[in-house]
């Protein structure tokens, strides 16, 4: 996996942050407590002088692991987070492809006509998926949360001029250019505190989270960031193996997408 | 580690995709998850395995085998990486195109040497936007020599005409190098390791190529200070990104268009203070006197400012002919009258008379409503090109000349 120069990532994500804070109205971000939106948040707060000045949603169904609920509450206290949980309710009828779908983006939706955001910040990176690859950092999303995949707007140079059409939003996406080790090595660098369910616990840790039912841990010894890092540094194994969503079918994360799920 | 960016550019079905999709797996950069997945979609739709699969990513991409948006993969050759990006090669789709190929700064021409394919409008306007792009280097890769025998005459024939036409559109263009490697992106023939299939080929391969060019383009020509503001931070200061030279406080500095003449006295970066901030970042700093600065202004000394007016020519690609449009350079945006001049025609690729028709490339005269800062394409490229818009959205881009 590539390292990056974090510098140079670090400058560009601030500099889409703030061209975002400047060009919306009312912009939100998803936080999953994850690496990716923790690590987010603390560019965020060097962007604008130390505060995240935005208000940041964790979609909650209720069955996220208990770690995640006590990490989120630690960081939203240390950091003064302006936090808004949107319950989504999980029915047992539904599960793997259609559970993310039909109960997040279900809650997704509901926050942001509550709040009229005009703008979604999403720690995505490219390495991701084969589809994230094909993002821009400002996207446009419809009324019904669509990515029109097919139609993009053009996005050169660093003008990001997407705008929302109307009754819709668009997707910030600051750490598109990221590779996952570039994540940890910055988190390391910064000392960003971290989910602990990334730590390896009884030869298992996390690599990526979701909520206790689509998430599966990886075999791994690694027992802090530095191990962690060596991991990556070496593995063939692609981030996202350990979710069961992704096996079910080829082209679920595609779908999941277009139907306005992260 | 710094990325090399390398955009693949060239007609559908040329095999960009293909090419990106071997030397993935000829350097080891993907996952075997990733290529037997591209193995079970090329099984599950009845052909033979398709490495383009491994980019294409979108149910409609692989069934239609076609290219739609871009995309990006990442690799590693002699402890240098590359991000290899895909662009759609198909004429419709020619925004997506420029979206790849702004990120890039070396190309990579893809032109099918198999029979009925060869040179097409499409391939010499990818190779013209490149030029007017600021690519000086150009890899042209002829490919599909498999279909051709592995033979000297149909790898002849494509760079002989080629070079014809690259050496014509250098008097408006300027010059580029332009070095031709035979492969077979299939087959992976002169990817990473010579071929034998081409004995008579005694040239670099493809990836040694894209190496010399990508790294070799020395560092870039920095001008004195240029940074252009981003806009105010609620009353923190000024948002600024730091294009060329070198802010530092106390320096005495020009804000344009404005003629405001200012000093430095705080810079804060990434949330702390420092004494001075260089190329590629994005601080807030703090001026005095204070005064509201406009978005896309430039910040420069006080004695080295850049050129600033209403009227500049240019060299402009209109993807659809805009109606009233604006012109985006830098953040700062301006209605704008754009008067065209002459066309560069895509046959020959020298300039003729013509008429505003969309996806040409124009020399064109600009006036703006509004006072602008800038520089020449070939001072400063970040400050000397800029996006064309109208009510309709994305219209074209250029270079001031
Ligand atoms: N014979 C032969 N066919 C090739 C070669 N490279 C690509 N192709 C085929 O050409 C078609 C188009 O290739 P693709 O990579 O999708 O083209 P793109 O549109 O430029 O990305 C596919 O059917 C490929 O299998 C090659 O080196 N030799």
């Amino acid at each position: 996996m590539i390292e990056q120069n974090l510098s140079e990532l670090e400058e560009k994500s601030i500099y889409i942050m703030r061209e975002a804070k400047m060009k919306f109205k009312n912009i939100g971000a998803l936080w999953s407590m994850g690496k990716d939106s923790t690590t987010m948040l603390a560019i965020a707060r060097k962007a604008f002088m130390g505060k995240v000045p935005f208000p940041v949603i964790h979609i909650d169904n209720s069955i996220d692991f208990p770690e995640t609920y006590k990490f989120r509450d630690y960081l939203a206290k240390k950091w003064d987070l302006d936090l808004i949980v949107a319950k989504s309710e999980i029915k047992p009828e539904i599960s793997g492809f259609s559970c993310c779908g039909a109960n997040k983006t279900e809650a997704l939706k509901r926050v942001m006509a509550e709040y009229g955001f005009d703008a979604l910040i999403v720690s995505i990176r490219r390495d991701e998926h084969s589809i994230r690859a094909k993002e821009r950092y400002v996207s446009p999303r419809d009324k019904d949360f669509v990515w029109d995949y097919k139609n993009q707007p053009a996005e050169l140079w660093d003008d990001y001029s997407s705008k929302a059409k109307k009754g819709g939003h668009v997707r910030v996406h600051p750490l598109l250019d990221w590779n996952e080790i570039d994540i940890w090595r910055y988190i390391k660098k910064e000392h960003i505190p971290i989910n602990a369910l990334y730590i390896s616990r009884n030869g298992y840790r996390y690599r990526s989270l979701g909520c206790t039912h689509c998430t599966v841990p990886i075999k791994s010894d690694a027992g802090n960031v530095d191990e962690i890092i060596k991991e990556l540094k070496t593995t063939n194994v692609e981030e996202r193996s350990g979710r069961e969503q992704d096996k079910e079918k080829e082209y679920i994360m595609q779908r999941l997408r277009s139907l306005g799920y992260m | 580690m710094r990325i090399h960016k390398i955009v693949m550019l060239g007609n559908k079905d040329h095999g960009k995709s293909t090419l990106i999709g071997n030397m993935l797996m000829l350097t080891k950069s993907i996952s075997q998850e990733r290529i037997d997945e591209a193995k079970r979609i090329s099984r599950a739709l009845g052909i033979p395995f398709e490495p383009g699969f491994l980019l294409d990513s979108f149910s409609d991409e692989r069934e239609k085998a076609m290219t739609i948006d871009t995309s990006r993969a990442q690799l590693v050759y002699k402890n240098s990486a590359f991000e290899l990006i895909d662009v759609p090669g198909h004429e419709e789709l020619i925004t997506n195109m420029l979206t790849g190929a702004s990120s890039a700064g070396t190309a990579v021409l893809m032109v099918s040497a198999k029979h009925g394919e060869g040179i097409s409008k499409q391939t010499k306007r990818h190779l013209l936007i490149a030029m007017m792009l600021g690519m000086r280097n150009i890899v042209v890769a002829v490919n599909k020599m498999d279909s051709e025998g592995y033979k000297i005459e149909s790898f002849g024939e494509v760079r002989n005409r080629l070079s014809a036409f690259i050496s014509s559109a250098h008097e408006s263009m300027g010059a580029v190098n332009a070095e031709f490697v035979p492969i077979s992106a299939y087959n992976g023939d002169n990817l990473i390791s010579k071929s034998e299939n081409m004995e008579w080929y005694g040239g670099p391969t493809l990836m040694e190529l894209i190496y010399r060019y990508a790294t070799g383009t020395g560092k870039r020509r920095d001008i004195g200070l240029r940074a252009v503001v981003q806009g105010e931070m609620q009353g923190n200061g000024l948002a600024c990104k730091v294009v060329s030279g070198r802010l530092f406080t106390g320096q005495r500095v020009a804000v344009n268009p404005g003629r405001l003449l200012c000093t430095v006295n705080r810079i804060i970066r990434a949330g702390r203070s420092v004494p001075q901030a260089g190329a590629g970042a994005s601080p807030v700093i703090n001026l005095s006197p204070y005064s509201i600065m406009q978005r896309g202004g430039v910040i420069s000394e006080a004695t080295d400012m850049p050129m600033v007016g209403r009227n500049f020519s240019a060299f402009i690609f209109l993807s659809r002919i805009p109606k009233n449009p604006s012109i985006k350079i830098n953040g700062a945006e301006a209605k704008c009258h754009i008067r065209i001049g002459r066309e560069l025609d895509i046959n020959t690729g020298r300039l003729k008379e013509g008429r505003a028709v969309s996806l040409g490339i124009y020399r064109a005269s600009i006036k703006t409503l509004d006072e602008l800062a800038f520089e020449k394409f070939n001072t400063l490229t970040e400050l000397g090109r800029f996006t064309i818009y109208d009510s309709a959205g994305f219209s074209g881009l250029g270079i001031i000349i």
